[in-house]
């Protein structure tokens, strides 16, 4: 982020999809990135919840800005975030359970997710509510087609299927299932293909 | 003085960040208890029929979503005589009994169900209801292909009762292929199931003994 920052939604957009994409431009929450992409539904679920938590976490952060000492501040953004999560978790609990063991710790560890911490910092610690509503949900929807990118191949080379569907060919006996892929060293494969394809694909800003 | 200026008194006072912190924290965990307390009877009840779904499979018996009905009428609790096993009378008069396991896997404990005959020899069916393995390699034990390979295997008599050996090996009796990458879920479900087919044996052994 270059000082100013833009507050439209189309400059919202861009930054956090595109040029400071959290994923490959600041490589933040990469913990989950390796952790829950070797399927594809278990990815997308995680990803609507980044999207549900940084959204509204970043908007209450907002909304208390103006009465959240600056030093405490960050015990209350945690407070913000893990209050976020728990909600999502409980729903996934009491209404979608099979998808609540799939996930297994991973959406309570959204908590510690860097992108959530650090777009509370940067941006809705001193911005507006709805610039920071904007720049939450941008972000996360950043993080979520990356994370996506990554899983649809790991998932497709190492065990045949996309969304638990099989896929012709590599689902049969003529494709050698690349277990490494849904193992999570495939992860760290992959995640340094998709960087350094997006960042290839986008041309080198910094100079 | 003026609302602002005593506002700002206020906030400019050393325990101010302690109070508001309370306050907050409070607020939000209340709203959190309340969502708990909200949802605790349908997690329950979820837990619940995730046991009784695993337990009608282990028998051999699918019934989709009427879980309860069918558990709470076609199967008998565990009693005495049955080493802790649910029992299962088919058609033909034949007891199957759908006993529960558990045990350490390799990231937490596997929870399930396996159902087997009267004699003691032949498995039925296995479900399982918990378990948090790797999802795409350990987790693939949930799997209707995996858990398919259970149907209608025969077990050897001692202590092995089965084995997981790896794919693409020939299986002979009491032998199940294993999954390709998950040697750490199949090595320990091997043991979890063959110590709960030995006790449930022996325990069977002193009913009729």
């Amino acid at each position: 982020m270059n000082g100013k920052q833009n507050t439209s939604v189309r400059g919202l957009a861009r930054e956090g999809l595109w040029d400071n994409n959290p994923i490959f431009r600041q490589i933040l929450g990469i913990c989950s990135t390796l952790a829950v992409t070797n399927m594809v539904l278990n990815t997308a679920v995680m990803c609507a919840a980044l999207i549900l938590t940084l959204s509204l976490s970043s908007l209450t952060i907002s909304l208390l800005r103006a009465l959240t000492p600056r030093n405490i501040r960050m015990m209350v953004e945690t407070l913000v975030i893990a209050f976020y999560v728990i909600i999502f978790d409980v729903s996934l609990k009491a209404w979608w359970p099979d998808m609540s063991e799939n996930l297994g710790p991973y959406v309570g560890l959204i908590i510690t997710n860097c992108i959530v911490m650090g777009r509370a910092e940067a941006c809705a610690n001193n911005q507006s509510p709805g610039v920071a509503l904007l720049d939450g949900f941008f972000n996360a929807v950043g993080y979520s087609f990356v994370l996506l990118a990554i899983a649809v191949p790991r998932e497709l080379l190492g065990m045949g299927t996309i969304l638990g569907a099989a896929v012709p060919y590599f689902s049969g006996p003529y494709w050698d299932k690349w277990i490494i892929m849904v193992m999570p060293p495939g992860a760290f494969f992959m995640l340094a293909v998709a960087v350094w394809v997006f960042r290839s694909w986008q041309g080198d800003h910094e100079s | 003085m003026t609302a602002a200026s005593a506002r700002k008194g206020l906030r400019d006072r050393a325990e101010y960040p302690a109070v508001y912190m309370f306050a907050v924290t409070l607020v939000f965990t209340a709203i959190l208890v309340g969502l708990a307390r909200g949802t605790q009877e349908r997690v329950e009840a979820n837990r619940r029929i995730r046991f009784e779904r695993a337990v009608l499979r282990a028998a051999g018996l699918d019934a989709e979503g009427d879980v309860h009905r069918v558990f709470t009428e076609r199967l008998e609790a565990p009693s005495a005589g049955t080493g802790g096993a649910y029992v299962y009378r088919a058609a033909d008069g034949k007891a199957v009994y759908a006993l529960p396991f558990e045990g350490q896997g390799f990231w937490d404990v596997i929870k399930g169900v396996i159902g087997l005959d009267a004699d003691g020899e032949t498995v039925r069916g296995i479900a399982f209801y918990e378990q948090r393995e790797t999802p795409g390699l350990g987790a693939e034990i949930t799997t209707p292909a995996f858990r398919g390979r259970f149907e209608g295997l025969g077990l050897k008599v001692g202590a092995r009762a089965l084995a997981l050996v790896p794919a693409g090996t020939p299986a002979e009796a009491g032998e199940v292929h294993a999954i390709t990458g998950a040697t750490q879920t199949c090595t320990r479900l091997e043991k979890i199931l063959n110590d709960a087919i030995a006790a449930w044996r022996a325990a069977a052994g002193d009913m009729s003994g």
